[in-house]
């Protein structure tokens, strides 16, 4: 048995909306000749904003982070928490130093409902697994799905991260 | 570029399983006398008749709804019916409900106290009935099975023939901000007052039809509601000072509204801008002088298969008349302050554009009344009434988002007064025929109010992201409505986006649109199912859409087509003195080995130049020397051409061969953007059928005019091609989001940026 601890958040329930989406999009590309690694990241604002504020209560929302270098840090905080890109050390253990450390470059929130997120970060080694974590609003909304397209060397590959299947293996390959 | 001697037909280059383009009639029921193979009700169609009266009392004191009721069912089928059925949906909220149960549930999901509470969260929800007797008090034996209610009949009820009993009961209503919900209330801390959003309040018949006898599946929270028409008689006892918005027309005006409000709504009758009948000073003084006794309102609604309510004394109350082929409905709108300035501006004026433009594509609106009641973050539809979020700022200011959200919420729910209100299909079953349907005549609908509206669903390309990659947790969209991975794009999205590609794409909108009206015309006040619409929508075309449906409805393929070669051709004219310069020149034109190119310089004389009988006949041979031979021939070549054949090999056509894959799955046609060499374009439109029987390879000729210097796929994005970098000759690669991101950028990102306006402030 072991024992549980929480962190004290807000209570915040989880409501059904009729119109639900539950769904994110990361495109992201390796890039080996720049070396770096660039993501956009697309979500349903309102639930972004609510999982975000759940977090934190002086929170302003999405739309007006983007002023507010203090929301930007904590905005990127949190989006490194849900979107974790791991490099899988010798043995298949992993150490801190092998999760790469995205910075957020922007936030643009759309009339339609949805914000995209955009992130990068410098990666020059050697690469050839990437152990990818990507479970953005899973905690806050059970039927939440999200995909990630990765792109390297001009190929894609689309893969899908669920509650129950969070981290997905990529591995790249080197014709 | 190659010259050729003969034009290339349309060449096959893989053969397959002809699967894509297979009939449906494996997957579509079997016609019969109910309903046709056309998709229409056949001509011993039938649905059953439930009609209410009912008296309800909301206790504002401990949120407790108190009812009875007398339901007349009449049997329309010709079977005998042992036992009736009924729907207790409250009972979703009993602490053993199957929906609490199925839930799957880890550790990981309990990281907080909050998740904990929400786990222990206790309320006393569900139905208590109280009785059930004949409409003489005698007991009738039923049995509770859940959300469902079984009224064993001591004799069968007959064909043609009803039944009348009555049911009592009550239920605690919830609380919609704690507990959730598409109804309950809504308490405001600052005033103390309620607001109630009240639908499946009632014990309801199920259906009974040819398609699944009783629908008594159970309700998990997903698929909704599944009901039949009747005719309904409510009244509604609330606080005295409440104002009470209701399906259906209000038969005590007199009675419950004051001199003022009745002239005010009378005005609203014969006005086209919203007239407030309860203005927000009102209501504000009300909020903070309660009265203590009841008053009872009175509703009738004739022919609808719900009956919804919301009473509050928060509600300022606005209506207009919206005109649909001369016919007066009223538009109007309930809602508390805290929706203004956004609700008194915009929500009459939505239900009033969203009644009118979804009777041009569907049915006319037959109600008399259409209701649109503010009720905090949901979105949730009844007949003439629907509950929608879209609240300002605690300040009365909003975000643009907010009030498109807004917007786009009263449209769906108002639409859905057609899907599926009018239009009843079956929501426990399907959910797309009407949440899809609705979310597609919500986006025409949304056009239709601003240019450019930034509508979520519809377009074609907004559901690329979504199908594409790993197929293992997509479902098809004929999938029930409680198994469905990712519920809003499957059965929201996905099917709007189909109705949108056959609209603008595969059908054209005169024949979509005619067709898809006959569907609404022909299923109205009826319970239609899949194969009905699927069937009138070919029927009413002469489009064979089996394929369509196949792969948009039946498959969770995606489309991805890849342009994957393109081979250059002209014709041969065969005449010598055009063709042996061409040949030559060519020759020339060829790439050259380093090595020759230095022998030129470095190898001084040849043993040939050197000495001159060494070459032969055929060393010293002009193979690109037209000769009287030549000549000769090709005058006997034109004398067996006729005039045409003549004038099409001087005609100087360019010839292309195009070869396309199918990589994602889902066939769809082709549509090809030519780039010609003077910059004009031209779009060519190839029907999905040319991959019916090779699906995944196909090759195509075009015997162009002008030489062309690109070809791209899907130029419009019409298809929802989830890979546009394999679209183009020559290749083209779409720059990634965060490339297009950057280009827009000033070179510092908003950190940077932000830190400059901070380094200012601080000065």
């Amino acid at each position: 048995m072991r024992k549980l601890f929480f962190l004290i958040f807000l209570f915040c329930s989880h409501f059904s909306f009729s119109h639900e989406f539950f769904f994110s999009f990361a495109e992201v590309e390796y890039n080996e000749m720049n070396g770096r690694i660039e993501v956009s990241l697309t979500a349903t604002t309102h639930d972004l904003d609510k999982h975000l504020l759940a977090l934190d209560k002086d929170f302003k929302g999405l739309d007006k982070v983007t002023s507010d270098s203090t929301g930007l840090n904590f905005v990127e905080k949190e989006l490194n928490r849900c979107l974790v890109f791991a490099i899988p050390q010798e043995n298949s253990t992993l150490d801190g130093s092998g999760v790469i450390y995205f910075h957020l470059d922007g936030i643009e929130t759309a009339l339609n409902g949805t914000v995209a997120l955009y992130l990068s970060a410098e990666y020059r080694s050697p690469l050839s697994k990437l152990e990818v974590t990507f479970d953005l609003l899973m905690d806050d909304l059970p039927e939440q799905q999200n995909k990630l397209t990765f792109i390297h060397r001009g190929k894609k590959s689309t893969f899908v991260f669920l509650p129950n299947q969070r981290t997905q293996l990529i591995e790249l390959t080197h014709p | 570029m190659k010259r050729i001697f003969f034009l290339l037909a349309l060449m096959p280059l893989a053969s397959s399983a002809q699967t894509k383009f297979a009939q449906l009639d494996q997957e579509l029921p079997t016609p019969n006398e109910y309903r046709t193979a056309a998709g229409a009700p056949g001509h011993n169609y039938y649905q059953q008749k439930a009609d209410y009266k009912m008296s309800i009392r909301i206790d504002d004191a401990t949120q407790k709804l108190t009812g009875d009721e007398t339901i007349t069912y009449t049997n329309n089928s010709p079977d005998k019916l042992e036992y009736l059925w009924l729907q207790l949906d409250q009972n979703i909220y009993d602490q053993n409900s199957d929906s609490k149960l199925i839930e799957v549930e880890k550790m990981e999901d309990f990281k907080n106290i909050g998740d904990v509470k929400k786990k222990l969260f206790y309320y006393d929800g569900g139905f208590k009935v109280e009785s059930v007797t004949t409409t003489s008090g005698q007991k009738m034996k039923y049995a509770i099975n859940k959300t469902m209610l079984r009224i064993d009949l001591e004799k069968p009820l007959l064909p043609n023939a009803s039944i009348s009993f009555k049911i009592k009961w009550w239920y605690n209503i919830n609380d919609r901000m704690a507990v959730g919900g598409r109804s309950g209330y809504e308490y405001f801390e600052k005033d103390q007052n309620y607001l109630y959003t009240v639908a499946q309040f009632f014990p309801r018949m199920c259906v009974y039809d040819d398609v699944e006898g009783w629908q008594n599946k159970q309700f998990l929270g997903r698929g909704e509601f599944t009901l039949p028409f009747g005719d309904y008689e409510v009244s509604i006892t609330v606080p005295s000072d409440h104002i009470v918005g209701a399906t259906g027309e209000l038969q005590n005006g007199s009675s419950v509204l004051t001199a003022e409000q009745r002239k005010r709504f009378e005005k609203a009758k014969t006005s086209d801008s919203p007239v407030l009948i309860v203005t927000q000073a009102e209501a504000e003084s009300k909020e903070k002088n309660k009265e203590k006794g009841t008053k009872t309102w009175v509703f009738k609604a004739t022919n609808v298969r719900d009956f919804a309510f919301a009473s509050s004394r928060k509600f300022i109350w606005d209506a207009q008349n919206v005109t649909v082929n001369g016919k007066n409905i009223l538009a109007m709108s309930y809602y508390p302050k805290e929706g203004n300035p956004l609700w008194e501006r915009y929500s009459t004026k939505l239900v009033a554009h969203t009644i009118k433009t979804y009777s041009k594509y569907t049915v006319d609106y037959p109600y008399p009344v259409a209701i649109s009641v503010h009720s905090k973050w949901i979105g949730m539809e009844y007949p003439m009434i629907c509950f929608n979020g879209g609240r300002p700022e605690e300040d009365g200011t909003y975000s643009e988002e907010t009030k498109y959200g807004m917007w786009g919420v009263i449209i769906h729910e108002v639409g859905h007064n057609f899907f599926p209100m009018i239009i009843n299909s079956d929501e426990r079953q399907w959910t797309w025929m009407d949440e899809g349907l609705n979310t597609f005549v919500q986006y025409l609908t949304e056009q239709e109010w601003e240019r450019g509206y930034p509508s979520r669903r519809g377009p074609a390309y907004m559901m690329a992201d979504y199908m594409r990659g790993d197929k293992k947790f997509q479902s098809p969209i004929m999938t029930n409505s409680e198994s469905i991975f990712q519920f809003g794009n499957n059965a929201y999205g996905k099917p709007a986006t189909a109705l949108n590609i056959l609209r603008e794409t595969i059908m054209g909108r005169e024949l979509f649109d005619y067709a898809f009206k006959m569907y609404c015309e022909r299923w109205k006040f009826k319970h239609p199912t899949p194969a009905d619409f699927f069937r009138t929508m070919e029927d009413a075309s002469a489009v064979d859409l089996d394929w369509f449906w196949r792969g948009w409805f039946y498959s969770t393929d995606h489309v991805d087509i890849s342009l994957d070669q393109v081979r250059w051709f002209q014709l041969n004219t065969m005449n010598p003195e055009v063709e042996k310069p061409i040949a030559e020149t060519n020759e020339k034109a060829k790439d050259k080995f380093i090595g020759d190119e230095r022998n030129l310089t470095s190898i001084k004389q040849t043993v040939n130049e050197a000495d001159p009988n060494i070459d032969d006949f055929y060393a010293k041979r002009n193979i690109y020397f037209v000769d009287a031979l030549d000549k000769k021939e090709y005058e006997e070549f034109q004398k067996k051409l006729s005039p045409e054949d003549k004038k099409l090999l001087n005609a100087n056509k360019q010839i292309y061969e195009l070869t396309f894959s199918n990589l994602g799955g889902l066939v769809m046609p082709l549509i090809i953007e030519v780039t010609y060499a003077d910059n004009t374009t031209e779009v060519i439109r190839i029907p999905a059928e040319i991959w019916r029987q090779y699906e995944s390879k196909v090759s195509k000729v075009f015997i162009l005019d002008k030489e062309v210097i690109s070809f791209r796929l899907d130029p419009f994005l019409e298809t929802a091609d989830t890979d546009l970098d394999n679209n183009s000759w020559p290749a083209r690669v779409q720059p990634t989001r965060y490339e297009l991101f950057k280009q827009k950028q000033t070179g510092e990102n908003p950190m940077q940026r932000q830190k400059k306006v901070d380094a200012l402030q601080g000065q």
